[in-house]
């Protein structure tokens, strides 16, 4: 049998976007394929590792597990929405390369994604807040030490930035 | 098909794995690697209507949340037609209803551990309920999605048969409501979990006790001398014990089926650590309750 084609309309990293997209197409596949948003990155395929992770309506979404007729009416934001359009970097983002919070960096957008969406909801985030929220993804090179750090500088910068 | 190398996309015999016939098909480019069947899709806007889209297929299967179905569609199953249901509203909400609260099957996990009704009239298991799964998990999964997917490893069903919790459902023949702790929860008639009710019983205390998981998990819940116990992850589905609190060391190893028995952990580790966690939990408990 073969799928059927679904109408979606979405706001990608402030852009409206309208496609048709297959039934069984994985938003991640829309993000990277057809708006060439390739910071998203494709790990474990099975919603586990986070490296997939965008912030849709605010909320951190596995995209490798999310269907693209999911994300129809949603506001979502990958990795390179988060910069702002003259380049400054979100807070998160500078944190993360001043605490150099990565090695091979593959999962690096998945986390700055969870992070900033604990951030939106708690700038004050004690360290054992920051460890259970992060422990929804996964990093196999850096050891956590140095991501949670950079969470915690961030936050920093966050509350910095309000007052 | 052999390796995305070696495709002839002029033969009569090739199909594209998606829509398109560029890079990402021939594999230079990192398309989702476990390709999922094509399924027509159904958006359904009411109970009644979910229940006819289920009726109109012999291959229909339910979605809200996508946490569990999508996994199990990565690794091999397929539908027909999925019927989404994330947009009837009635089926959001968590209700005080005096005895008891309602919460709506497409209630997330995160809404639960951040209702206020909850914190107030069940904080024992808005606590319990917080340690299930990450937080992409909590914000996205919902509570009927967890108890329907009858996951061997999931929790749900656990904690809400030791509370004595019901699961409301609507079928094409009506109305009905099944105890979370009976063996069998569904119906040989499409019918479709609305809420999930859990008593609000004055002076009963929950613990539960997922340090093993996924060897076995324990949910306890005392109240006036009574204990409800719940296990998960050591059987098929859930299994549950009420009776004097007692009568519960005596009772538990034997009441029930032959755990499951693979190299996470024997039937016989399993079976001695659930009376160990039973134990502690209702120890803690009265513990608490004499401080």
């Amino acid at each position: 049998m073969s799928g059927e084609l679904a109408f979606i309309s979405c706001v990608v990293n402030g852009v409206r976007q309208e496609l048709h997209v297959r039934t069984e197409e994985m938003l991640i596949d829309v993000l990277r394929d057809r708006l060439a948003l390739t910071g998203t990155k494709l790990s474990c395929d099975l919603a586990t590792c986070g490296a997939c992770s965008v912030l849709m309506d605010g909320k951190p979404a596995a995209s490798c597990a999310t269907f693209a007729w999911q994300a129809d009416g949603a506001d979502i934001r990958t990795i390179e929405g988060l910069t702002a359009a003259d380049g400054t970097l979100d807070p998160v983002q500078q944190a993360f390369v001043d605490n150099s919070a990565f090695q091979c960096g593959y999962c690096t957008p998945g986390m700055i994604v969870l992070a900033r969406t604990l951030l939106d909801r708690d700038p004050n985030p004690d360290r054992a807040a920051i460890r259970n929220w992060m422990g929804a993804n996964i990093c196999r090179c850096t050891g956590y030490e140095m991501i949670i750090e950079a969470v915690e500088k961030a936050a920093s910068m966050v509350r910095a930035d309000a007052e | 098909m052999g390796p995305p190398f070696s495709v002839d996309i002029t033969s009569p015999n090739f199909e594209p794995v998606g829509m398109y016939t560029h890079a990402t098909d021939a594999g230079w480019i990192s398309r989702t690697h476990r390709a999922i069947k094509p399924f027509r899709l159904r958006k359904p806007e009411t109970v009644t209507d979910a229940l006819g889209a289920c009726a109109d297929s012999d291959n229909a299967t339910i979605i809200a949340g996508g946490i569990d179905l999508i996994r199990r569609m990565r690794n091999g199953d397929s539908w027909d037609a999925l019927i989404d249901i994330s947009g009837i509203r009635a089926l959001r909400g968590i209700t005080d209803l005096g005895g008891s609260v309602r919460i709506g099957a497409l209630t997330t996990h995160w809404d639960i551990e951040t209702d206020p009704v909850l914190a107030e009239r069940l904080p024992d298991f808005q606590a319990a309920w917080k340690t299930i799964g990450n937080v992409r998990v909590r914000m996205t999964g919902t509570i009927g999605g967890n108890l329907m997917a009858a996951e061997a490893g999931y929790d749900g069903r656990v904690l809400l048969g030791a509370m004595g919790g019901t699961m409301a459902f609507h079928a094409s023949d009506g109305e009905y409501s099944v105890p979370a702790a009976a063996d069998i929860i569904g119906k040989p008639v499409p019918a479709l979990l609305t809420a999930i009710e859990i008593p609000v019983l004055d002076g009963a205390r929950l613990a539960f006790d997922r340090s093993l998981k996924p060897v076995v998990s324990v949910a306890a819940q005392l109240h006036e001398g009574v204990a409800r116990i719940g296990v998960g992850c050591a059987f098929e589905a859930p299994q549950f014990w009420t009776g004097p609190v007692g009568e519960m060391a005596v009772a538990l190893p034997a009441v029930f089926p032959d755990p499951i028995n693979n190299p996470m952990g024997s039937a016989d580790y399993r079976r001695r650590m659930i009376g160990v966690l039973a134990a502690r939990l209702i120890l803690a408990i009265q513990e608490e309750a004499r401080s």
